[in-house]
């Protein structure tokens, strides 16, 4: 479908990854960043879901930051 | 065949063999993070098992698209300091001829993927510290800032031939006892301040009690992989002769220019791992502290490891052993919960690592007559800055999330396991081993 060779030849071939010397590897590149970031999303949604619903200790609401009472 | 085309062959079956010595390189480092994986999760309890190995892999699969986004480019450009040289930084572009399938590059891709194995390193050296406490997001972004920018920094200053600190003070770090691991671990000890002890670790009047790990044979077969892994890593810190990226036709050189061999750091990985080992084994009687002293052991000789005298290597590696440990009780003292003991595994052996290398290796030619010879001022310099560097990011980024309220899972989540963030459970029969 898409036309993405930037080589003719293998004959003295450099770059051949596709799309290479194409603005369109920037639209692949911004794309990888927002599959980068858009997990981390997700990732803190279910987060925040357990937080909340494990809020407190059993024993006791008052947190101590890891000090034993 | 002419001379000529013979001399053409030759430099071809030479470009080939770079590809693939740092192509195998970076397979066997892999081998360090499964390591650290095994590592981390046999040390966490039952209930946090599968949420340790789940950061740890995410640490992983984050470090390498970030690392080609801009962690190389980090490495090419960044060698003046704070100032960017973007001629140089060109081939780390993401975009750039390089920085993908080119067929007149055999080597662009292979000492890109040896570098990110770096990098997943870094992050794995901060997740065993935080285990059991640390939000899965904040880890994950917090490794990328160790390993996709800080370290790699690091890195471009002094793992650099034209790193200002190798042109200005001829520092000296061939296995990255300080660019990796004095960077990581002072990271994680700036994390470690605000993220806090786990649940029960210390008791109200100050002193700490002992966490037991699930599994120490889990733990102890994770260290044997990062054994393993260490052969590919400090393997991949030689540059490979006679190709168009080499310093010499015939010999191996270290990043520095200086000449090497293969057999150099045999001698020494393997001098470094037992010297650690016996000398922790001695210190403590301890299976985890024994094992944990063979990192101690090789992280204190990486620095000079290209130059020292096998003997030399193994007492140096013996008294790292034994550091590790006395300086994970004293952190402990001071109210800092480090699960693994990363902090000094790898900050407190690193500094050894950095300042033995500037006590025992004086007196070296340099590659350039215009590089400063090795020598302990420079050492405690180069020391000081693997300091600063890794503390105060890790410190700032710490604090900025405890700020957000997103660095600590809270104490109810804590007692009922990190493993109900990740959704999943380690041992469906709700085993208890401790």
């Amino acid at each position: 479908m898409f036309n993405s060779s930037p080589i003719d030849s293998w004959e003295g071939a450099g770059v051949i990854y596709s799309f290479a010397g194409s603005g369109i590897t920037d639209f692949w590149f911004w794309i990888a960043v927002i599959c980068c970031i858009v997990p981390l999303y997700f990732a803190l949604r279910t987060e925040n879901h357990h937080e909340n619903q494990h809020k407190f200790r059993s024993d006791d609401s008052d947190s101590t930051h890891g000090v034993e009472r | 065949m002419s001379p000529e085309e013979l001399q053409a062959a030759i430099a071809v079956a030479n470009e080939i063999n770079l590809e693939v010595y740092y192509y195998w390189c970076t397979a066997v480092m892999i081998l360090i993070h499964a390591g650290f994986m095994m590592y981390e999760m046999g040390a966490s309890r039952v209930k946090h098992t599968l949420a340790a190995g789940t950061k740890n892999i995410l640490a992983f699969a984050y470090m390498i698209p970030t690392f080609w986004m801009f962690g190389w480019w980090i490495y090419l450009a960044m060698t003046n300091g704070f100032v960017p040289d973007f001629e140089a930084g060109a081939a780390g572009v993401p975009w750039g001829e390089n920085m993908g399938p080119n067929m007149q590059d055999n080597a662009s891709g292979v000492f890109w993927g040896a570098f990110t194995l770096f990098a997943c390193t870094t992050a794995s050296i901060m997740s065993g510290a935080v285990i059991e406490r640390i939000r899965m997001t904040a880890f994950i972004i917090l490794a990328v800032i160790l390993g996709s920018v800080v370290w790699i920094l690091a890195a471009s200053w002094s793992w650099h031939y034209a790193g200002w600190m190798v042109t200005e003070w001829g520092y000296h770090d061939f296995g990255a006892s300080g660019l990796v691991h004095m960077v990581s671990g002072f990271f994680a000890l700036g994390v470690l301040i605000h993220l806090g002890p786990r649940i029960g670790k210390f008791n109200a009047d100050g002193s700490a009690n002992v966490i037991r790990g699930h599994s120490l044979p889990m733990t102890m077969v994770g260290l044997m992989l990062i054994v393993v892994g260490f052969f590919g890593f400090l393997g991949g810190c030689l540059i490979f002769p006679g190709t168009s990226v080499s310093w010499y036709a015939t010999e191996w050189a270290n990043i520095y220019g200086m000449p090497t061999t293969l057999s150099t750091i045999c001698f020494n990985t393997l001098m470094g791992v037992a010297g650690g080992m016996i000398g922790a084994y001695m210190k403590t009687r301890d299976p985890f502290w024994m094992m944990s002293g063979a990192l101690c052991g090789i992280i204190s000789v990486a620095s000079g490891m290209d130059l020292y005298y096998p003997g030399l290597t193994f007492v140096l590696a013996f008294v790292g052993g034994i550091v590790g440990p006395i300086s994970a009780q004293l952190f402990e003292k001071f109210g800092i919960d480090d699960a693994v003991g990363a902090v000094s595994v790898h900050g407190t052996c690193g500094i050894l690592g950095v300042l033995f290398a500037g006590i025992f290796l004086g007196g070296y030619p340099q590659f350039s007559d215009s590089i400063p010879t090795i020598t302990f001022g420079g050492q405690f310099k180069g020391m000081i800055v693997m300091f600063l560097l890794g503390f105060v990011p890790g410190f700032v980024f710490g604090w900025l999330f405890k700020v957000l309220g997103i660095l600590r899972a809270s104490d109810g989540v804590q007692e009922v396991g990190m493993d109900v963030e990740v959704e999943a459970m380690a041992y469906p029969e709700d085993i208890k081993t401790n």
